[in-house]
């Protein structure tokens, strides 16, 4: 089976990485739009798929990996320091959206070298 | 181009009864290095043309059912092979599809679908040639 | 024709056109901060904004199977501040009254600035955020990308 090539932990981890970026991106920026609406309350990666994945990386079981689907949860842990109820720190929010951006664009290059290291490994050029 | 009649093609060479060692049946689903898979199809092909080539010229001249055999298992793989970078390339145009529609905001999943059908599709041609330069040799050493 | 594959980029926009709302409205304040008498003989009263967070589910689930919901943000309307009216001795004015206290707008031009100053960042920090998802997607591209 020829797509048994990509039944390799680190590959799926990737994958699921940039999945879970994704995801990420779209609860923080919500996040940053609602910074100033009443009652609002903040959006992230749910701390079981964050679990689960760590669990599934510490494994090194590829197809753990690969069937994760990220899930985005409702912060309610996030304390509110305002009178209206809504806990969403604007730096903060801006800070992860930075870091999260880096984990997406780094997975991106990476997974760019996998397939230049494939072809160079199955035809002897790129 | 029908791979499975490029070797089926190549059976018309007569032999002696011999034990043609098997292709390695589908590797289970489990990692195989790019590198191993080139090692592994390589190794293969080796070993049958030897065996083929080190038989006497000029034997019966029936089609010998051991050798057809290994034919016939090695083309089975190579299908196999090219239905699983068909059903690659078919999933690569159906997430893009659906990322072009508004349906996925996924933009990584079409590129690496579309990454992971090419490099496949590579390899089957890698293969492909590998399969026709031996045998090649094998019709060169025949006459 | 809606593209999916920018993230973020619907509710950025929606918190730049509320932000934009909030600012027409600190600027229609701050322009009429001195305006004793209003369209109702009153004196002018001071407008708010209330923000809504409008949760944009996909509606039909088999249709968009892989976008995450995002949550946009609305500048519902605007309502009156119903703080009183200050009172200030102004006895020259024309609409003083006996005493010579004039009623004046409810607005506090520090107030006003605050407003604007939150208004403009969050738009900043939107914009941000719109610039960011497409720096994403420009790498995804490059997934392809051969030597």
């Amino acid at each position: 089976m020829i797509s048994a090539v990509f039944n390799d932990s680190q590959y799926q981890t990737l994958r699921t990485l940039m999945d879970a970026s994704l995801a990420r991106h779209t609860a923080l920026s919500s996040n940053v739009a609602n910074v100033n609406t009443p009652g609002y309350q903040r959006r992230d990666i749910s701390s079981t798929f964050q679990t689960e994945l760590d669990k599934a990386i510490q494994s090194g079981d590829y197809s753990q990996i690969k069937s994760l689907k990220p899930a985005i949860e409702v912060d309610t842990k996030t304390p509110s320091l305002r009178l209206d109820g809504n806990n969403v720190n604007l730096e903060r929010e801006m800070v992860e959206i930075a870091k999260n951006s880096a984990q997406y664009e780094v997975s991106a290059t990476l997974l760019a070298k996998k397939y230049q290291g494939l072809r160079l490994a199955t035809t002897g050029r790129g | 181009m029908n791979i499975g009649s490029i070797i089926t093609s190549a059976a018309q060479i007569p032999l002696h009864p011999v034990e043609v060692p098997r292709m390695p049946a589908s590797q289970p689903a489990s990692h195989v290095s790019p590198g191993s898979f080139r090692e592994i199809l390589t190794q293969s092909i080796q070993e049958q043309s030897h065996v083929i080539a080190s038989q006497p010229a000029g034997a019966a001249s029936a089609l010998h059912p051991t050798y057809q055999n290994a034919i016939s298992q090695s083309s089975n793989v190579i299908t196999g092979m090219i239905q699983d970078v068909q059903h690659m390339q078919n999933r690569a145009e159906a997430i893009t599809k659906n990322v072009l529609e508004g349906k996925s905001e996924s933009l990584h999943s079409a590129m690496i679908a579309m990454e992971e059908a090419s490099v496949s599709f590579q390899m089957l041609v890698e293969m492909r040639n590998k399969i026709v330069e031996s045998l090649q040799e094998i019709m060169r050493m025949q006459v | 024709m809606n593209i999916s594959y920018l993230p973020g980029v619907e509710s950025a926009g929606s918190a730049l056109d509320a932000e934009r709302m909030r600012l027409n409205v600190v600027a229609s304040n701050l322009a009429n901060a001195q305006t004793t008498k209003s369209i109702d003989g009153q004196p002018y009263r001071r407008q708010l904004v209330v923000f809504e967070s409008v949760l944009n589910k996909q509606l039909d689930t088999a249709q968009s199977p892989q976008t995450s919901p995002t949550v946009q943000v609305k500048a519902r309307h605007t309502v009156d501040d119903k703080t009183p009216f200050r009172s200030v001795h102004m006895p020259g004015h024309p609409d003083a009254d006996e005493k010579g206290m004039v009623l004046m707008p409810n607005i506090n031009v520090a107030e006003e600035m605050v407003d604007m100053i939150t208004a403009s960042r969050s738009m900043e920090a939107n914009v941000q955020v719109i610039t960011t998802a497409k720096q994403m997607m420009q790498r995804a591209l490059e997934i392809v990308k051969r030597g």
